[in-house]
C-alpha cells in the first residue's frame, strides 16, 4: 500500500487515473481501426446512391441485399 | 526411464568432433531433413536466376535466353538516361523511408501501451480488432481508400467540409499510402512485441514498484531494454524490403495526376516488361533495384550488428 502511494506521488498520477487515460486512448484507437471495417459492412447492405452521396454513416440506409446476392 | 537411458547412451555427436564423413553418417537424419529446404531453394530460387542474363542481352523470344545477342550494359545506361529516372529513384526511396519512419515506432508504442492495460477482456478485444485489417486484401483496401477519399460524399471530405480529390493530388499520395499501410499492419506488428513483453519476469516490475519507479520509468527501464533485440531484428527485416515498395498498392492508387510522387521502380518494371513487352529492359531495371536493395540490407545489418551483437546475420 505504501509503495502504491509513493509511485503515485512520483508520476503525479495515481494508478487509477493512468488506467483511465490508457483506456480512453485505446478506445480511440479501437474506434479508428474498427470504423472503416464497420463502414464497409454497412455500405455493402445500403443503397449505393446513398453511399456515393455520403449519407451512410452509422446505420445502413435503405437496407438491401442486392450488393451481396 | 529406459528411453532417457538410451538417449544418454547414444549422444548426438558434437559439431567439430570427428571427420566430416563420420559427422554426416552420425546425423544423417538431420541432414536429410535439411536437404528438403535446400533443394527447394535451389530449384525455385537459384536455377530461375539464369534468366537474369537477358538483362545483358537483346532478348528475342524466337532465339531464346541463350541465343539472344549480348548487348552489355546498354539497358542499364538507357535506364539511367530515362527522363523519369531521378523521379523514380526519389519516389521509391522516400516512400519506403517514410513508411519505415512512421510505421516502425507505432507498433512498439501500441504494444507498450496495451501491455499496461489491466482489463484482460478489453485488452484481448482491442488486440483482435487491431489485427483484423491485416487479413483484408490490398485490392479491397484500395477500394476502401477510394470510397473514403471520394470528392463527392467521401468521409474525409465530409468531415473537413471540402471536396478535394485526394487521389489526384500528388502531395497527398505518400500520406495516403503510409497512413493506410499503418492502419492495416500496425496491429499485426504488435503481436511479436506483445509476446516478448508478456515473457518479462513480473518480479522486475514488483521490484521497480517498491523502489518507487513510476509507470514511465518502468516502461523506460524494463520494457524498452527487453524489446531492443526484437526491435533491431524487425528493423533488419524491413530494411530487406526497403526498395520493394508494394507494387500492387502503388499501382492501384496511381492516377495520371499523382504520378509526380507515385511513380516507383516496381510499377515501371511492370509497365515496361508486361505492358510494353520490353523484357530485357525491365529485367535490367529490376536487377538494378535488387542490387541496391542488397547493398542497403547489408549496410543496415552492419549498423545493427554494432548496436546489439546477437542479432546480426551476415
Amino acid at each position: 500500500m505504501k509503495a502504491n502511494t509513493k509511485s503515485g506521488k512520483l508520476t503525479g498520477l495515481s494508478e487509477k487515473s493512468s488506467d483511465i487515460i490508457l483506456v480512453v486512448i485505446c478506445t480511440i484507437i479501437l474506434f479508428i481501426v474498427a470504423y472503416p471495417l464497420y463502414y464497409v459492412l454497412i455500405a455493402s447492405v445500403s443503397n449505393p446512391y446513398d453511399v456515393y452521396a455520403g449519407k451512410t454513416f452509422l446505420l445502413p440506409s435503405q437496407f438491401t441485399l442486392d450488393g451481396i446476392t | 526411464m529406459s528411453r532417457s537411458k538410451t538417449a544418454a547412451a547414444r549422444p548426438v555427436s558434437q559439431p567439430g568432433g570427428g571427420s566430416l564423413k563420420k559427422r554426416l553418417l552420425d546425423n544423417w537424419q538431420l541432414y536429410a531433413m535439411l536437404l528438403v529446404p535446400v533443394v527447394l531453394t535451389i530449384i525455385y530460387k537459384y536455377i530461375p536466376m539464369y534468366g537474369i542474363q537477358i538483362a545483358f542481352r537483346d532478348y528475342k523470344a524466337s532465339r531464346g535466353f541463350m541465343g539472344s545477342e549480348w548487348v552489355g550494359l546498354e539497358w542499364f545506361s538507357r535506364f539511367f538516361s530515362a527522363p523519369t529516372f531521378g523521379r523514380m529513384i526519389k519516389n521509391t526511396v522516400l516512400l519506403s523511408f517514410y513508411s519505415l519512419l512512421w510505421g516502425f515506432p507505432i507498433p512498439i508504442i501500441l504494444a507498450l501501451m496495451m501491455n499496461q492495460l489491466r482489463f484482460q477482456k478489453f485488452k484481448r478485444v482491442t488486440q483482435t480488432v487491431l489485427y483484423a485489417p491485416h487479413f483484408i486484401s490490398t485490392m479491397v483496401i484500395c477500394g476502401m481508400i477510394r470510397i473514403f477519399l471520394s470528392p463527392s460524399g467521401g468521409l474525409i471530405n465530409l468531415i473537413a467540409g471540402t471536396s478535394v480529390d485526394f487521389l489526384t493530388e500528388s502531395g497527398a499520395f505518400r500520406t495516403i499510402y503510409i497512413a493506410s499501410g499503418i492502419w492495416q499492419d500496425a496491429g499485426w506488428g504488435i503481436i511479436v512485441y506483445m509476446a516478448t513483453l508478456s515473457n518479462i519476469d513480473t518480479s522486475l516490475y514488483e521490484a521497480a514498484k517498491v523502489d518507487g519507479a513510476s509507470l514511465f520509468q518502468r516502461i523506460l527501464h524494463i520494457d524498452i531494454p527487453e524489446l531492443t533485440s526484437i526491435m533491431v531484428l524487425n528493423l533488419i527485416m524491413s530494411a530487406g524490403g526497403l526498395m520493394n515498395v508494394g507494387f500492387e498498392k502503388v499501382w492501384l492508387l496511381q492516377t495520371d495526376l499523382n504520378k509526380a510522387t507515385s511513380d516507383v521502380i516496381a510499377v515501371y518494371v511492370y509497365q515496361q516488361g508486361i505492358e510494353n513487352a520490353k523484357y530485357s529492359y525491365s529485367t535490367a531495371v529490376g536487377l538494378f533495384n535488387t542490387v541496391i536493395n542488397i547493398i542497403l540490407l547489408i549496410a543496415v545489418n552492419k549498423i545493427a550488428g554494432r548496436i546489439s551483437e546477437d542479432t546480426s546475420f551476415i
